[in-house]
């Protein structure tokens, strides 16, 4: 198999890595996700130690991405924003977990 | 030099199952129903204690979820084990404790199908199976306190199954020993008071924080 090539013209096995899921907050997001059937907002920013705000970021990028959906609705007379990991999302985690794995082989 | 931690998958289960169930209402909903069982063993007439809590405990919990625990610590709904293979699992389970019972009565007594000697024992064959209950949330959880409610419940039982009360009493199939009545409601009430207080000290632990409403 042929190693991934970047616009540098750089190939290497890491070049090939899923850059959606490769930034730490939105691993940790992905993580979280995969191990549970659903989360909200409160419960992943306090898990994870986000701000609202940068949270809702990433949620943003992941949903475009395909990766999660949300679902905005309300808990009582509050709105309330659930988070679930998508097929998509689950095949992109496992596939990203394998990359890592293989990219970093041989490494101590 | 700065380390990164490694990433568990197992662990982080096991921290996210901790957390959903901290709140200690599953473990007080569990006393609720171990002290309907007692009392529905004692008499029928307590059957509804048993029945009520089977029925609406879980909807109940839920509801003081939704006001009490999301609004501090926020909702997770866990994966479910596929139901099916649970199902097994936890049949599989109680078949070999049951079996395990015969063979250990048959050994020590020389006879299986004498009732009394089942009534007699069921206190420590019913800890023995509330046991495997015990090992499956310290599993998930990882929590220890699972583990000393287990021994706990295997002690409990054994006590009970070798003190002779001289009260036993006509029941459903002709004779009763209140051996395992006393086993429910003492386990009962170990696991209603944990539950409370957890409850009350997860309360006091997280208080709901304006901002942090969604």
């Amino acid at each position: 198999m042929s190693e991934p090539e970047t616009n540098d013209g750089i190939s290497s096995p890491i070049m090939g890595i899923d850059r959606l899921i490769h930034e730490p907050a939105r691993f940790s997001i992905m993580a979280h996700l995969y191990v549970v059937e659903e989360a909200d907002f409160l419960f992943l920013s306090r898990r994870i130690g986000l701000t609202r705000g940068n949270l809702s970021a990433h949620m943003r990028k992941l949903e475009e991405g395909g990766y999660i959906e949300v679902r905005k609705g309300f808990m009582g007379r509050r709105p309330h924003t659930v988070l679930a990991i998508t097929e998509k999302g689950q095949e992109a985690f496992k596939n990203y977990i394998s990359d890592i794995k293989n990219a970093l082989q041989g490494f101590e | 030099m700065n380390m990164v931690p490694s990433f568990d998958g197992k662990e982080l289960e096991r921290e996210v199952f901790f957390d959903s169930t901290k709140d200690g209402l599953g473990e007080l909903l569990l006393g609720v129903s171990m002290i309907g069982v007692a009392a529905a063993s004692a008499s029928l007439f307590f059957l509804p204690l048993f029945i009520i809590p089977l029925v609406l405990g879980g909807r109940i919990a839920e509801a003081v979820r939704k006001r009490l625990t999301y609004p501090r610590i926020g909702y997770v709904k866990l994966r479910e084990e596929q139901t099916g293979r649970a199902i097994r699992g936890v049949l599989l389970y109680e078949l070999l404790v049951l079996l395990v019972a015969a063979i250990a009565l048959y050994i020590l007594f020389g006879d299986i199908m004498e009732f009394r000697l089942w009534v007699r024992w069921s206190p420590l064959i019913t800890a023995m199976l509330i046991l495997g209950l015990f090992l499956n949330l310290h599993d998930k959880s990882g929590n220890k306190r699972y583990l000393a409610l287990a021994v706990l419940s295997v002690l409990v039982g054994l006590v009970l199954s070798f003190v002779s009360f001289d009260i036993s009493f006509p029941y459903l199939f002709g004779y009763f020993d209140p051996g395992v009545v006393f086993y429910f409601l003492l386990m009962g009430s170990v696991m209603l008071s944990s539950g409370f207080i957890q409850f009350v000290y997860f309360l006091y632990r997280n208080p709901v924080s304006p901002e942090d409403r969604d």
